[in-house]
This record gives C-alpha cells, sequence and structure tokens, in this order.
C-alpha cells in the first residue's frame, strides 16, 4: 500500500485550525455573555457615592 | 524617580471606569466562576481603581490597569471568599444554559468545565489574551510576568482545553456532523479489523 501523502492540507491540521477557531470564538462567547448583561444598579449607585464624597471632602483635591 | 504624568481629570477617568464595568465583571466571572462573587469582586476593584485614580497614565489602557487591580484583589483574598473551587457543575449549567441557546450552551458548559481544570495562570492568561482582548504585553503586566511567559502559559491553556474537550466529546459535543463522520469511520475500521480477524 502507498502510504505517501500527496499534496493538499492534511485534515489532521484542517481539524485542529477548525478547533482552534472555535475555541477562540467560544472562549469570547463565554465572556461577552457577561459583557452584554446590563450591569446592576450596585456599580454606579457606589461609584457615584465614591464620587460625592471626594466632591465634599475639602481635603481631597481633584485633577 | 517617576516622571511627571498626564492625568485623566474626574470626570474622564470616571466615564471611562464606568465604561469598564462589564470588563471587570467578565474578567472576575472568570476567576470566581461564582456569578455574586464576581460582582463583589469587580465592585470592589472598581472603587479601588477610582481612589487610586491619581496614579493612572493617561492614554495608557485603563482596561489593563483595572484588570491588575482587581487580580491583585482576587490574589490576597482568594483564601478568604472568592475561591472557584466551590463552583459545582451543576452551578456553571444553572448559569450558563438558557432555553435560547441551548445547543451552544452545552458546548459553553463543557468549556467552561473545561477551563476550570486549567492552573489559575494559565486559564488567566487564555482568558485576558483570548476573550479580554489584551495584547501579550498588556496580559503579562496585568499578570506581572514576562511576555513569553504569557505565550507559553496561553498554548499551553489552549492546548490543554482542546485536549479535555477531546475526551468529553462523547457526553457533551452538539456537533453531530463532525461526530457523526467519525463514529462512521470508527465502525468502519472496527468491522475492517473483524472481518480482518476471522479471516484468519
Amino acid at each position: 500500500m502507498d502510504e505517501k501523502k500527496t499534496g493538499g492540507p492534511n485534515p489532521a491540521d484542517t481539524e485542529r485550525k477548525r478547533r482552534g477557531d472555535r475555541l477562540g470564538q467560544q472562549l469570547r462567547q463565554l465572556y461577552d455573555d457577561v459583557t452584554h448583561e446590563s450591569v446592576p444598579d450596585d456599580f454606579m449607585r457606589l461609584l457615584e457615592e465614591a464620587d460625592r464624597k471626594r466632591a465634599s471632602d475639602p481635603h481631597s483635591k481633584s485633577s | 524617580m517617576s516622571e511627571p504624568f498626564e492625568r485623566l481629570d474626574d470626570a474622564d477617568f470616571k466615564l471611562e471606569l464606568t465604561g469598564l464595568i462589564p470588563h471587570l465583571r467578565a474578567f472576575a466571572r472568570s476567576l470566581c466562576g461564582d456569578a455574586t462573587l464576581a460582582d463583589d469582586l469587580a465592585q470592589d476593584a472598581m472603587l479601588k481603581a477610582w481612589h487610586a485614580r491619581n496614579s493612572f497614565h493617561a492614554g495608557t489602557n485603563m482596561k489593563a490597569w483595572a484588570f491588575t487591580i482587581l487580580r491583585n484583589i482576587f490574589y490576597s483574598e482568594k483564601r478568604r471568599s472568592w475561591r472557584r473551587t466551590s463552583l459545582a457543575p451543576e452551578v456553571a449549567e444553572a448559569t450558563l444554559v438558557s432555553p435560547a441557546n441551548a445547543g451552544d450552551g452545552l458546548d459553553l458548559l463543557a468549556l467552561r468545565n473545561a477551563l476550570n481544570r486549567l492552573p489559575d495562570d494559565q486559564r488567566e492568561a487564555l482568558i485576558l489574551v483570548g476573550a479580554g482582548g489584551l495584547a501579550y504585553e498588556e496580559a503579562a503586566e496585568v499578570c506581572g510576568c514576562a511576555v513569553g511567559t504569557i505565550k507559553s502559559r496561553v498554548s499551553r491553556a489552549r492546548k490543554a482545553v482542546v485536549e479535555l474537550l477531546e475526551s468529553n466529546q462523547s457526553s457533551f459535543s452538539s456537533d453531530d456532523k463532525m461526530r457523526a463522520s467519525e463514529a462512521f469511520d470508527d465502525l468502519m475500521d472496527q468491522a475492517a479489523a473483524i472481518s480482518a480477524a476471522s479471516d484468519v
């Protein structure tokens, strides 16, 4: 039997690349599932509070 | 000795930090696993970043800067609360699989399970570069290591995840076409082996 490879992409390599691309896409999806969620109100409330504290604190110098 | 650097004024800083909150949440979720703990961590990081705003250099990457803060909090306090080891597979399933993407959900669940089995340093490198969109150099800064180290962590992580996913294929994959043809080849090989054996 002739085992010699002829030209063209090795199916194993193509498959590996396909899996790699798919992995990258799924990783981003996992991450973006979170970034696309709406941010809980707590975050802005806390940030606004911290900002107001700074504004009312005579010792803090802004910029 | 430190060079003078340009600062953002508070309003601009706040605006940019606000825009980063979704990323802080996503990175925290990848570190903690648990969504509630992750939000606590992300909130801590956001406030710490706000208080440290005078040390942020305008024009540099605020995402990488804020991720560094978040990561430091996580690792300095990980023994206390936001440990990921409590993440049970059922919890992952509950947070990931929604009816809208049940097919995808299975794949993502398998991916998340595989990520959970990586060493911490490999997982975070893969997330930062592969999902968070940081350059290798930025990821290296976040993790406090050399660029080459990040590159090798990312490549080892990729390899390990692919292997883990493959070892789980039969139970998790919804990629029917590929599986079907592989299964078919398998059957044909077995059939050939059996007939060869009976010929002897």
